[in-house]
């Protein structure tokens, strides 16, 4: 029985996904706590190659279009590594969640 | 004669250890006001002393002439292995509160006046087994007598 | 004997990733009341599914000040090792006016 469940639950295991946070920033928190807006970029990587990290680039420009009449402020930033399957599919997640607030 | 090969293998591990690493930059806002010569630039660091077991037993199965010796080194060195698992950044430490200082620290460097261009680098000095753990932190004084650009 | 000794180093050992000072909405100075939160995840062998307690953090930060700003605020996150497991720490201190 043992032989037959340690393998499934091998399988099991690892074909869930795991999350691990990479960075974590946290901007200082308005008052003002009304809206809340968001951006994410993400980037699926197959067997670990990866070239270039441009999915990142200008993701301030989301945030921004978010709340265009204000300031985006106490936001907080992950940078998640994601693994789907070991060596063969892993993921970078970054997110970044604000508070759009008047100027 | 016998001394030579571990020493010489001490040599090599003390010189393949490395020195300076850098595991993470953050800049924050930066004001133009910071190439005003008013503005006084300020760097500090808090650090701790990382602490290497499994580097440190795996030096004395390297060191040790005989074999049980080596043998009970590497055994040592898979045990600490297993005990310390999870994700790493320079080596282990055994106090985590050497950087809640950071920010009263960052207010004595700047005492009423606004900063600016705040970078953090957490970086690593290793030597062999014991490492320095660092967190930097500089940035840009400006002095309240100094103006904020107008636009146009 | 020697391995307990030896258990008992290395068991209490922790790998510090970060700290961050954000001091972008009140930069000058430190009235106000200092307040803390922490959020922790046990991981056992690596399986963990989200990172969900940086929100729980963040939350519970925000629920000490809930009228005011929080100004300056430092982010630390480390790790506490452990056998086969280990314990990821998010702690946010700041200052609430």
């Amino acid at each position: 029985m043992t032989r037959k469940l340690f393998p499934l639950l091998l399988l099991a295991a690892l074909g869930a996904s795991c999350t691990h946070l990479a960075s974590v920033s946290v901007t200082s928190i308005p008052a003002n706590r009304g809206q809340h807006v968001s951006a994410e970029r993400y980037k699926f990587l197959f067997l670990l190659l990866n070239f270039n990290n441009d999915f990142v680039q200008e993701m301030e420009r989301d945030l921004a279009a978010k709340c265009p009449k204000g300031k985006v402020e106490g936001i907080v930033t992950k940078l998640e590594n994601i693994t789907y399957f070991p060596i063969i599919a892993h993921a970078y997640n970054v997110t970044a969640d604000g508070y759009c607030v008047a100027r | 004669m016998q001394l030579f090969r571990p020493i010489a293998h001490c040599a090599l591990l003390g010189l393949l250890s490395g020195c300076a690493f850098l595991h993470r930059y953050q800049l924050q806002s930066v004001d133009g006001r910071i190439q005003q010569s008013s503005t006084r630039r300020f760097e500090f660091l808090v650090s701790q002393t990382g602490i290497d077991l499994v580097e440190g037993a795996k030096w004395v199965s390297v060191i040790a002439r005989d074999a049980r010796t080596q043998n009970n080194a590497n055994d040592a060195a898979t045990i600490i292995a297993l005990f310390q698992m999870g994700p790493r950044t320079g080596n282990p430490v055994y106090s985590t509160r050497f950087a809640d200082e950071l920010g009263q620290k960052l207010h004595h460097m700047c005492k009423n006046n606004e900063i600016t261009g705040l970078t953090f680098t957490r970086e690593t000095n290793k030597y062999p087994v014991v490492s320095g753990e660092l967190v930097k932190v500089a940035g840009y004084c400006l002095s309240s007598a100094a103006p904020a650009k107008r636009k146009p | 004997m020697r391995l307990l000794l030896l258990l008992s180093l290395v068991s209490c050992a922790s790998s510090y990733h970060q700290a961050a000072v954000d001091t972008s909405l009140n930069p000058t100075n430190l009235s106000g009341q200092l307040i803390r939160a922490q959020a922790e995840q046990f991981v056992f062998l690596g399986f963990a599914f989200d990172t969900d307690y940086v929100a729980a953090a963040r939350r519970d930060l925000e629920a000490l000040c809930p009228k005011g700003t929080i100004s300056p605020l430092m982010t630390s996150y480390y790790t506490d090792l452990g056998f086969l497991s280990w314990k990821n720490h998010v702690k946010l201190e700041g200052v609430c006016r």
